[in-house]
């Protein structure tokens, strides 16, 4: 705080006009509604509104803290990096699914309204129940499946992989399972038993990668009923996504892996143990001792 | 990989029935461009033109194959919108059921219209 004010002194004395614009915007209060849902009280999400002061730089997340110190402990929601990493704040900021910690208010108007994530359960006001999504995840097997299980049991070196190879799946390998994408689903609004963009998105993930061939076991768990082919092709998960990653796309090219199979029939093999550059016939001896 | 084996016929019956419904509309109603490339005569929609084609071979087999394909390319459809909206295990089971046996009901007896009609046109 008295950082705060000594520079608002400095900006007072070098430009009267720019002290009082920063003063005014100091000042300046948004409306957050905020929807509650207490699960042993309510049958329904209610809204609450709040007026908070805003600052420059201000996201969402500030906003929602700002309440819980200064207006209403009990406000519940979920919150952990606040720097676009863990994926845990996603929200339903102005009708889009958002993380809180990266939508600055600034952008949003003077009335911000923030709800839970739909196309989840709510455990309470706007913490979401991800568990579904987490689940879904779990099915497809998010990992490396190869069938040299001693070398995978304990690894000797790592495995062959082109910078070219690795980039059929980088893109997809961003995801911070945060489920937004999920939330933005028309599919999954209706079917609840629909693996989702999230899940089917990281099955090619882990299919387009060349060290694992596990294609075969992902394959009997997404090409099923309330799997890859329930997908409407809206393209809501990929204009949701904060990490930019594309899991329409993602399931479309999973389709096609399904149909021709991966691109890569073997998988990458491990690096061949490293050769020394040095000729040794060619090392320049120590010296006898003269000792 | 039996879902991607329906999902596949799905796309391959959507194609077929551009073909085949091409056909059926330009011969029930664009019939002057299909004239005027010799395809089929003059006046088609005349009833001895329609019985022609009912006695014609290769018209019913048109008219089964764009019967099948319209058929499980919208029971396809009906399908996948009938799991979303009962979406239990079970339900699903029943839905694949009761789609199978509708889809057959439909195709046989539509087949047996196509032959009525062969028989019908054969006799004129
Ligand atoms: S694909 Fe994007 S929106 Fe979906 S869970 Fe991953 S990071 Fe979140
Ligand atoms: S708090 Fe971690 S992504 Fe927002």
């Amino acid at each position: 705080m008295a950082s705060t004010s000594s520079r608002s002194t400095a900006v007072a004395e070098a430009n009267p006009a720019q002290a009082e614009a920063a003063g005014a915007a100091a000042a300046a209060t948004i409306t957050v509604r905020v929807a509650r849902f207490d699960p042993e009280k309510d049958k329904a999400l209610r809204w609450q509104e709040f007026s908070v002061p805003t600052a420059p730089g201000m996201t969402v997340l500030d906003a929602l803290v700002s309440i819980k110190e200064h207006q209403d402990g009990s406000l519940a929601f979920r919150s952990s990096c606040r720097m676009g990493v863990c994926g845990s704040c996603g929200m339903y900021v102005n009708g889009k699914p958002r993380l809180a910690c990266q939508t600055q208010v600034g952008e949003l108007g003077q009335v911000i309204e923030v709800a839970p994530l739909p196309n989840h359960d709510v455990i309470k006001d706007l913490v979401p129940d991800l568990s579904r999504t987490f689940e879904h995840h779990r099915a497809i097997k998010p990992y490396i499946i190869r069938d040299d299980e001693a070398e995978m049991a304990s690894p000797t070196r790592e495995f062959r992989q082109t910078p070219e190879e690795m980039e059929r799946y980088l893109q997809f390998a961003y995801c911070l399972k945060c489920s937004l994408c999920v939330a933005a689903c028309p599919t999954a609004a209706t079917d609840p038993l629909f693996l989702g963009p999230q899940a089917l998105a990281q099955a090619y993930r882990y299919t387009a990668d060349t060290r694992d061939c596990g294609w075969q076991e992902r394959f009997d768990v997404i090409a099923t009923d309330h799997g890859i082919f329930n997908c409407h092709l809206a393209g809501a998960c990929s204009e949701a996504c904060p990490k930019g990653v594309d899991p329409a796309l993602g399931i479309q090219l999973m389709k096609r892996t399904l149909v021709k199979g991966p691109a890569h029939r073997a998988p990458a093999p491990i690096v061949e143990e490293p050769k020394s550059v040095i000729d040794e016939s060619k090392r320049p001896q120590a010296p006898p001792p003269t000792v | 990989m039996r879902e991607t084996r329906l999902w596949q016929l799905h796309l391959f019956s959507a194609l077929a029935l551009i073909v085949l419904l091409s056909l059926h509309m330009g011969v029930q109603h664009y019939e002057k461009i299909l004239t005027g490339l010799g395809l089929v005569g003059e006046n088609v929609r005349d009833f001895a033109s329609v019985a022609g084609r009912a006695g014609s071979a290769w018209w019913n087999v048109l008219y089964v194959l764009l019967l099948g394909f319209a058929l499980y390319h919208g029971l396809y459809g009906t399908r996948r919108i009938l799991h979303e909206v009962w979406y239990s295990r079970r339900a699903t089971r029943v839905i694949d059921t009761l789609v199978v046996v509708f889809g057959l009901a439909v195709f046989i007896y539509g087949l047996w219209g196509i032959l009525q009609a062969t028989r019908m046109g054969g006799a004129l």
